[in-house]
């Protein structure tokens, strides 16, 4: 070890300390002071992996961080594995252009571009340099459409495991499909007000590219999409894992396919008001009475208004040896008035403001620890079976028929 | 817990000074505390050979502070108060204590002598960086001036 400074501090001690300056106090007074800190400060350099440039645009304060100095900058940063341009503060520096035009690096595995105007050609110059990209952040970016995804798949065809394109306008149906078609894992489509009435997203119709490479489910995340009336998700190829509609207010029927739901482990969809069926059938159209969800674990309806006791029994039944949490805390529709089911691995169970509820006829195990009823909703049929001592009931009443563990 | 019956240990400075401190205040140390695990309970006298006897008296300080605060808690503000205070010592003193923190293997104490030293970095040049700890700059002219030409563009253009 080489050190000339009076009071001789070890390179990995001296790491320690340049670690906690920025990037621009490294590159502009670190690097020049001696041969030992320079090398160490390119060592950490070299040893940087998320890169938050507007972060660093919000808090320099004696230089504006153009598009000359990022392409610096990144000169410095080898390896890095993640870069964001989200929440960026300089109007005029179109970083974004700067991004896609100058980061090219096979250790690139995420992009943040939020919020940022791009062409299709600028993303496909991107990605041809970056190819082991495996989270693409595009919401709020108001040319990505069912096209641009298409390209980014196919250029990505080996890598690309997770998108998020919330609040992009030209996301349709479309869209979501190119994604699941093309084995994304993890979609993430937060109010896209194009998603319009029916949406049916399969993976049959789109002859998909990558059946050899199909997750094993898919996280597919459709809330506060205000204008999907319906979502049908067929398809055997496709497997759902989680399936997460908060806020879709228009939403009135989920239609699944069976064979699409071997793998699923949530179904939450609270707030969607005017949710009053959840279908469940094969791809041929018939009901499958011995439909089982065997990995199904959480359900959320809160204050899905609508729903009845049709849907929300035949889910419960068939998920009934791996549901843990069910969330029916404002399913107040007048069809919903019994619910009947064996549950011996749930936790948690929430039937507050369910107002109509007469019957309810469940068997627990050893698992539950908290189960709540409205003092409002008329239940006068209620047999709870093996119901742990230790378990917190709230909302319950003497006529209540419980047989404890 | 701190009581009256508590074991005490001696540390050894380089300059073999002797310290006598209670066990559970020697332990905020990883070294000591490795050390005590492997020994026998006899044997309670650890050399510290790379530590001389102002910087140990400051370390042992700072660990007698932070093990009383498991029965005499505070609040992060006088925590953070008595932590700023510790470090206003001399330049030496800092860099001496910043490897004492090392070699006894006391994280927080080096992430708090480090954070010092990196607040008294921020915002110079690399000029005024080597006047403030003495560092000799060991660069030919010719490599200085190559890696200011390379690194103009941070300055304002």
């Amino acid at each position: 070890m080489e050190c000339a400074q009076r009071h001789d501090l070890p390179d990995a001690v001296l790491a320690l300390i340049l670690r906690r300056l920025s990037m621009f106090e490294l590159v502009g007074s670190a690097l020049l002071v001696n041969k030992q800190w320079n090398q160490v400060t390119r060592r950490e350099l070299g040893e940087v992996r998320f890169l938050d440039l507007a972060a660093i645009a919000r808090t320099s304060k004696t230089f504006i961080l153009d598009a000359f100095r990022i392409v610096k900058l990144l000169a410095f940063l080898p390896r890095l594995k993640s870069i964001s341009v989200h929440n960026w503060p300089l109007r005029n520096v179109d970083v974004a252009a700067v991004v896609l035009r100058y980061v090219k690096s096979e250790h690139i595995r995420q992009v943040n571009l939020s919020g940022h105007v791009f062409e299709q050609e600028q993303l496909k110059e991107f990605l041809l340099a970056c190819p082991n990209v495996t989270h693409l952040v595009l919401a709020r970016c108001d040319k990505v459409d069912a096209k641009m995804l298409r390209q980014a798949c196919d250029l990505l065809k080996h890598s690309l495991m997770s998108v998020d394109v919330s609040e992009c306008p030209k996301i349709d149906r479309d869209a979501i499909q190119v994604l699941l078609a093309a084995g994304v894992e993890n979609v993430r489509a937060h109010s896209c007000a194009s998603l319009t009435g029916a949406v049916s997203l399969s993976t049959v119709s789109a002859g998909h590219k990558r059946a050899s490479v199909l997750p094993s489910g898919v996280n597919l995340d459709l809330s506060h999409c205000k204008n999907m009336k319906q979502l049908q998700i067929l398809g055997s190829a496709l497997r759902i894992k989680t399936l997460t509609m908060n806020g879709a207010i228009s939403l009135l029927e989920i239609y699944l396919v069976d064979e699409t739901l071997l793998q699923l482990e949530s179904i939450i969809a609270a707030q969607c008001g005017k949710l009053s069926s959840i279908r469940i059938a094969s791809s041929e159209g018939s009901v499958n009475e011995n439909l089982s969800l065997p990995k199904l674990a959480s359900l959320n309806f809160y204050g899905a208004r609508q729903l009845g006791s049709e849907s929300v029994g035949r889910i419960c039944h068939a998920s009934s040896s791996s549901l843990r949490y069910l969330n029916l805390n404002g399913v107040c529709g007048p069809e919903f008035r019994t619910l009947s089911a064996s549950l011996p691995s749930l936790r948690e169970c929430d039937l507050r403001g369910c107002r109509y509820l007469e019957a309810v006829h469940l068997a627990f195990g050893p698992s539950l620890e908290a189960l709540m009823f409205s003092r409002k909703s008329p239940l006068t049929d209620v047999v709870l079976c093996a119901v742990p001592r230790s378990a917190d009931i709230t909302g319950a009443r003497p006529s209540f028929q419980i047989y404890f563990l | 817990m701190v009581d009256g019956s508590e074991q005490f240990v001696a540390l050894v400075s380089s300059d073999n000074e002797t310290f006598n401190v209670e066990r559970g205040v020697a332990n905020v140390s990883g070294l000591v505390a490795n050390v005590l695990e492997d020994v026998s309970e006899e044997e309670t006298t650890i050399p510290i050979p790379n530590v001389e006897s102002a910087i140990l008296a400051k370390v042992i300080e700072y660990c007698r502070y932070h093990y009383h605060l498991q029965s005499n808690p505070q609040s992060d503000e006088d925590i953070d108060k008595w932590n700023k205070e510790f470090v206003r010592v001399d330049k030496p003193t800092l860099f001496h204590l910043i490897l004492a923190a090392n070699y006894m293997d006391i994280q927080s104490l080096l992430d708090l002598t480090c954070k010092s030293v990196a607040d008294m970095i921020k915002g110079k040049s690399a000029e005024q960086i080597r006047g403030e700890f003495g560092i000799v700059n060991d660069f030919t002219p010719e490599e200085e001036e190559e890696i200011r030409r390379e690194n103009a563009w941070v300055e304002d253009r």
